[in-house]
């Protein structure tokens, strides 16, 4: 358990940068983005949320001047971007929706699969809270791979943990947050 | 959340380990062996496993939400503001100097500050000046913060003070931030201006004298600053003096409002711009919400205690470094020193009155006492019992440099204040609120600690609203009317422009006084000037809202603000109002019928039974009786003031006596009474009242006669005199106005008995 966050808190010294570092610049650069897609003409233009990130990728790695160790960790850095931007944006809708200072999801669904996808979102990250506190370096990963939309392997890569190892704890996370939204909503 | 569960703790242990068998039988045995015979710990195995199927088609794929780009715009708006809480500013791009945005130039960048980026700006219409042009950051809802600006503009173009920078204009660039056009004003701030030119304490009050007219110039107007602290009140030179001059009013509330809680549809935490250590309690607290006149002055004081120390109260960095729950006690408990005591603890590079010749042994004289108190007062966390106007508190300050009485005092028994404040308080002071705060002022890069204050925030506003939602508005309106009133009217009555005070609040009825010590200045001040007038019916109605106002809290009767209530009895006797004072007397047996205390003992005693009264009252009040008859005697005191004491008190003793019909008790203590050297002539002619009733009811009808021509003696000339100017409350020396009411009506009593032989 400890290698995964010794990692992830990542050695500088050894060249890489630590998603916290980058987070900054990530996050700058999804504003840009976003912002020049404002001012084209694909205002309502619905996108998955994972692609923004890699059109984001996509466009950092044309700046020359900046030099990422790699795709992974920048990734890695978006992930925790993209779960802040999709949360906020689920609380919204919700609160739009029920026209209230609603604070918690409506805990009537009968059938978890098929929950709205803004009240997943929200179900996954009060449970992801909760992960955080017990095992922290498990909802890391939930936190790329549900996020971020990461692969196993960039997974791995951004860690440096073998492939193997990320599916391990993947289904261990996603079993443990299940068993607790299921605990919620029940 | 259960916190860590051990059973759960060990469920998951198990499960992890369950997860790397992959022969089932071996799995199964492993799990039955590890779970032993404990079935809650086999339920919690078992719920865990059967999620691994079930939990795939749920996160069959990433987050599946389909977003705008729009969306994902207005959502980095919202993560902004919290992220910048956490100390999480990203660069920006400046507005380039050069650049023209409207009518203004941007000339060169002057500051640098936690809301924005301040620009010298030339206009070039309708006028042609140099302007400050303040350029709000990004993560504020342009659009409200110009709607909220625009709501006060009239309100701040009526300001006209030479203390204060005008707001001209408010607008929004190209790339939608909103900036604020200033006046430009080219001083430093107000503290650093005092140690760089080695300013005295009575050079710096009599700046801060100045800083307050202007505040109070601006709360005429009826508008708060709500971000007072020395970068905002600015020092320059002018006409060959020192200006100080208050800029940025009506910004802080145009920036702040509409980030609180979810009112834009994000849940975040309104951005304090700048050090908390300047905002109220109750800023801190609420946000925003409910914030009046008094929240100024408690940063005003704030302010004053740095410029006297070189420190402000509590210090954010110290306080961080505590923890969470250590800096949750501090704040919601403790008082922050005085500013006498707390000079000891300041570096001389931080306060220039320190390193003159006299040092920290000097200062430390010279703010002991008024200063400390004037300043405690400015900042206690109650705002009922702070300063109720910025004037109260500067004319307080003005009578500190005249060498005259300062109305602040110390509270008299600090202890019991601090426990009913948290007492009335309750659990709406919320300490996350504020930790929110003075983690904002700082470098916090946790992830996680934005998240855990978003969520406070969150249960702080619910909890907020629900307590407003019920009161009704309208009741809510006039309060705030009632209370604007008095505050206005506490302005006037320091200008003593009596009847204008009387007429602003001649129609606050009593039941919408809220406790407020000053709001009970303001009512007993309108009664003696009643009284000096002879308005007796109009002195008791004031009396009466007075006793109302002073409901403060669970006060004790030791502290000076309800030593006033001295004044109501006799004031509703003179005005003939013996219902009135009937019900008066039994609200305060039922609020202080239970002290132990000597001080309230006697007070209470002679509120409510210096003039007949009906049995049962006189039942509650006997036990008091025995209270100062130990204290009398085990008296030690060898001071006047403990002389004085000691008299008064038993004086209370024999009035009882006389009024239980225990007239040799009564003869006993009141001669006993006049062979004391204090020589306070209502004390001593009242005893002569008491002396000539007993003595009569006894049958000394000779010596009852003489009593009553000593009493009449010292009434006669005493009473014409001290009425004269009744709006002083008096000195233990010339007698109270109201003990001269007192043995005046006692007089009376005692004429009704004791024949005259004419």
């Amino acid at each position: 358990m400890d290698d995964v966050s010794t990692i992830l808190n990542s050695d500088p010294s050894e060249g890489g940068k630590s998603a916290e570092e980058l987070f900054p610049l990530v996050y700058n650069e999804l504003r840009r983005l976003a912002g020049a897609r404002m001012a084209g003409e694909v205002r309502q233009h619905t996108l998955q949320a994972t692609a923004l990130v890699h059109e984001a990728w996509l466009r950092m790695v044309r700046d020359e001047d900046r030099s990422w160790e790699n795709k992974a960790s920048f990734f890695s850095a978006a992930s925790l971007a993209m779960r802040r931007i999709l949360v906020e944006h689920a609380r919204r809708k919700g609160r739009q929706k029920r026209g209230g200072a609603q604070k918690r999801v409506d805990l009537e669904i009968t059938d978890l699969a098929d929950s709205e996808p803004d009240e997943k979102i929200l179900l996954v990250e009060d449970a992801l809270i909760q992960l955080e506190q017990r095992h922290p370096e498990w909802a890391k990963i939930v936190v790329m791979k549900y996020f971020g939309g990461m692969t196993q392997q960039e997974i791995a890569e951004a860690l440096g943990i073998g492939e193997r190892s990320v599916r391990r704890y993947w289904t261990f996370a996603r079993a443990w947050l299940y068993d607790r939204i299921r605990a919620e909503t029940e | 959340m259960d916190g860590l569960d051990p059973i759960q703790v060990r469920a998951d242990e198990i499960f992890f380990s369950a997860l790397e068998i992959e022969i089932d039988t071996e799995r199964d045995a492993y799990i039955e062996k590890a779970c032993a015979s404990d079935a809650r710990l086999r339920e919690r195995v078992d719920r865990l496993l059967s999620a691994v199927s079930e939990s795939e088609s749920f996160f069959s794929e990433a987050a599946p939400t389909q977003i705008t780009t729009a969306d994902v715009v207005q959502t980095l708006d919202g993560l902004d503001k919290v992220l910048e809480k956490a100390g999480r500013v990203f660069e920006e791009e400046d507005e380039e100097v050069g650049k023209q945005i409207g009518p203004y130039k941007l000339l060169r960048k002057i500051g640098e500050g936690g809301s924005g980026n301040v620009y010298v700006a030339e206009q070039s219409a309708p006028v042609r000046r140099l302007v400050a042009f303040k350029i709000i950051k990004r993560g504020m809802d342009t659009k409200s913060v110009i709607a909220r600006f625009e709501s006060e503009r009239q309100a701040l173009a009526m300001m006209d003070h030479p203390n204060i920078a005008h707001v001209y204009d408010a607008g929004k660039t190209e790339t939608g931030r909103p900036f604020f056009v200033m006046e430009l004003v080219s001083g430093i701030p107000i503290t650093r201006y005092c140690n760089a030119n080695g300013l005295g304490l009575r050079q710096r009050l009599e700046l801060f004298v100045q800083v307050c007219h202007a505040v109070q110039h601006a709360h005429q107007k009826g508008i708060i600053h709500r971000d007072i602290k020395p970068s905002n009140v600015l020092v320059d030179l002018y006409e060959g003096g020192a200006r100080p001059r208050v800029i940025d009013f009506g910004i802080a509330k145009a920036v702040h409002k509409g980030l609180l809680g979810d009112a834009e549809g994000f849940t975040v935490i309104e951005p304090f711009v700048g050090t908390p250590t300047y905002m109220s309690p109750e800023q801190a607290q609420m946000g925003g919400d409910d914030l009046d006149t008094r929240s100024d002055i408690y940063s005003l004081g704030t302010l004053l205690y740095e410029l006297l120390t070189g420190q402000t109260p509590f210090d954010a960095k110290v306080l961080a470094e505590e923890g969470v729950d250590a800096m949750r006690r501090t704040l919601m408990n403790q008082e922050p020193q005085r500013p006498s005591v707390r000079l000891k603890n300041v570096a001389p590079e931080s306060n220039s009155m320190l390193t003159t010749k006299g040092g920290v042994a000097e200062l430390e004289r010279a703010l002991s006492g008024d200063l400390d108190w004037i300043v405690m007062k400015a900042l206690e966390k109650d705002r009922t019992r702070r300063y109720e106007t910025v004037d109260a508190f500067s004319t307080d300050i003005t009578r500190y440099l005249n060498f005259e009485p300062v109305t602040a005092r110390p509270p008299s028994r600090r202890y019991q204040f601090q426990k009913m404040v948290r007492r009335n308080r309750g659990a709406v002071f919320s300490a996350a609120a504020v930790l929110a705060v003075l983690l904002a002022g700082l470098t916090v890069s946790s992830w996680l600690l934005v998240r855990e204050r978003v969520a406070r925030r969150r249960a702080v506003t619910a909890e907020q609203q629900a307590k407003e939602a019920r009161k009704s508005e309208a009741q809510l309106r006039v309060e705030a009317e009632a209370r604007e009133a008095i505050a206005m009217a506490a302005v006037l009555l320091n200008r003593e422009q009596f009847e204008a005070a009387e007429e602003l609040v001649a129609d606050v009825e009593l039941p919408v006084i809220k406790p407020s010590l000053e709001a009970g200045a303001v009512f007993l001040d309108l009664a003696e000037w009643n009284l000096q007038r002879g308005e007796w019916n109009t002195a008791a109605a004031h009396m009466l809202r007075f006793a109302r106002a002073v409901q403060v809290d669970k006060s004790d009767l030791t502290d000076d603000a309800t030593r006033g209530l001295l004044c109501v009895s006799p004031t509703l006797i003179v005005a003939g109002d013996q219902e009135e004072y009937r019900k008066f007397a039994w609200e305060i047996i039922r609020r202080f019928g239970q002290t132990q205390n000597p001080i309230a003992a006697e007070q209470v005693i002679k509120m409510c039974i210096t003039f007949p009264c009906d049995e049962a009252l006189l039942k509650e009040v006997e036990p008091l009786g025995g209270i100062l008859r130990e204290t009398i005697s085990n008296f030690r005191g060898r001071t006047q003031w403990d002389i004085y004491i000691h008299a008064w008190r038993m004086w209370a003793v024999s009035l009882l006596e006389y009024r239980l019909g225990h007239y040799d008790e009564a003869v006993y203590w009141s001669r006993g009474n006049l062979k004391s050297v204090d020589e306070t002539p209502t004390r001593i002619a009242m005893n002569h009242t008491i002396l000539a009733c007993s003595l009569y009811h006894l049958g000394h009808h000779d010596e009852a006669l003489a009593e009553l021509q000593a009493a009449e003696k010292i009434i006669k000339v005493g009473l014409p005199l001290r009425l004269e100017r009744v709006v002083r409350i008096g000195n233990n020396a010339e007698g109270y106005w109201f003990d001269w009411f007192s043995a005046y009506l006692l007089l009376n009593e005692a004429q009704q008995i004791v024949p005259s032989p004419l």
